[in-house]
């Protein structure tokens, strides 16, 4: 069995952890590709439904920042 | 949050697999050490069971 | 408003048990209001039953032992499926018809209005049964966010304007109707501290209005027909009939 390469989604304030994210980018740092990141125009747009369909449609974990 | 990893941790999902985070938008390092964290405690929890 | 408080997640698990094919059906009037049972409440609660069933059905004791028991076990786990909608007011048949084919279509609702609301399902929809999901609590006021206190018990004889539009029956934890009594303790009520003396707060409001006069007046014993101790109570408006 191949090893398991967890499906992660990282809900990012657009102001504050998108610009951290994107800032990770230029500044050429490395991080997991098992990361996707959703952009929120605010973390205070995140929805407990969001969260639970994540994982409902099979995420492996989530994190919120902002 | 607090009340979505209650409901995880009261169907068996399991709390631990979400994470709240705060950082600004200049620090890159700590996003990159974040997904690292993330990617790493995810793995020892294993695959989301509801994955088909 | 009605308040009403969402049932424990194994309870309402223990509720639908028998059924496959489910509704779970909001209202948004009151419980929407008090974030109890709206359209957001039963999407929430429709996705954790899923994902908790699905859970469920996925045994791994027994798919190790006994792979065919296994997933019969999933079969059934994951066969139960979970419809939502909300209507803007249970109690009332003409919101309901909306959601006629999706009752049709259940083997059972559940529903996240008050008991006022899993009442008039049930009398409108007699093939179907429908369940409640939630607890109806009292009839209040959200006095902050996220706190709802109780301020009318229905009583159908109302006396707020001799108690200062304070109302003693629902707020004195004894009913008084010529408060105080002696377990008044600094504006608190003896039964529980955390809870304010209705007569202390119609006191100093009665004062602040330059009306403490009605403090004096004896209120006599009330005539309780208006209230439950009359039976199930019912109003007809002549005027308003077809």
């Amino acid at each position: 069995m191949t090893e398991f390469e967890p499906q992660i989604l990282a809900f990012a304030c657009h102001y504050c952890a998108y610009a951290a994210a994107d800032l990770t980018g230029s500044m050429r740092l490395q991080y997991p590709t098992n990361v996707k990141i959703i952009k929120l125009p605010c973390t205070g747009k995140l929805d407990v439904l969001y969260v639970l369909r994540a994982f409902e449609r099979g995420a492996d974990g989530a994190f919120v920042a902002g | 949050m607090n009340y979505v990893k209650d409901l995880l941790d009261q169907i068996g999902l399991g709390g631990e697999r979400l994470e709240m985070y705060f950082l600004s938008s200049a620090e890159g390092a700590r996003f990159a050490e974040i997904a690292t964290e993330m990617t790493e405690r995810i793995r020892e929890l294993g695959p989301n069971p509801l994955r088909k | 408003m009605i308040i009403g408080e969402q049932k424990p997640l194994d309870e309402i698990k223990e509720i639908i048990a028998d059924y496959q094919n489910l509704l779970i059906l909001g209202c948004g009037t009151c419980v929407t209001v008090c974030f109890a049972g709206g359209e957001k409440e039963v999407g929430i609660l429709a996705s954790t039953l899923r994902m908790a069933t699905r859970l469920e059905g996925q045994n791994p004791a027994l798919s190790e032992d006994c792979p065919e028991l296994c997933r019969r076990v999933e079969g059934v786990a994951e066969g139960k499926e979970f419809m939502e909608a909300t209507v803007q007011r249970q109690c009332e048949y003409e919101y309901n018809e909306e959601v006629v084919d999706l009752v049709r279509e259940a083997d059972a609702v559940l529903s996240l209005a008050c008991g006022i609301g899993v009442q008039t399902m049930n009398e409108q929809f007699p093939e179907t049964i429908t369940l409640p999901g939630l607890n109806t609590s009292f009839l209040g006021q959200p006095t902050e966010q996220g706190v709802w206190d109780e301020r009318c018990q229905a009583c159908g004889n109302c006396t707020l304007d001799k108690t200062a539009g304070i109302c003693p029956i629902a707020r004195c934890s004894k009913s008084l109707l010529n408060g105080p009594c002696g377990g008044s303790r600094n504006g608190q009520c003896e039964i529980d501290p955390e809870i304010d003396c209705a007569w202390q707060l119609i006191y100093d409001r009665l004062r602040a209005l330059g009306k403490l006069e009605l403090m004096t007046e004896i209120q006599p014993a009330r005539d309780w027909s208006t209230s439950r101790d009359g039976g199930p109570r019912k109003i007809v408006r002549e005027d308003l009939r077809l």
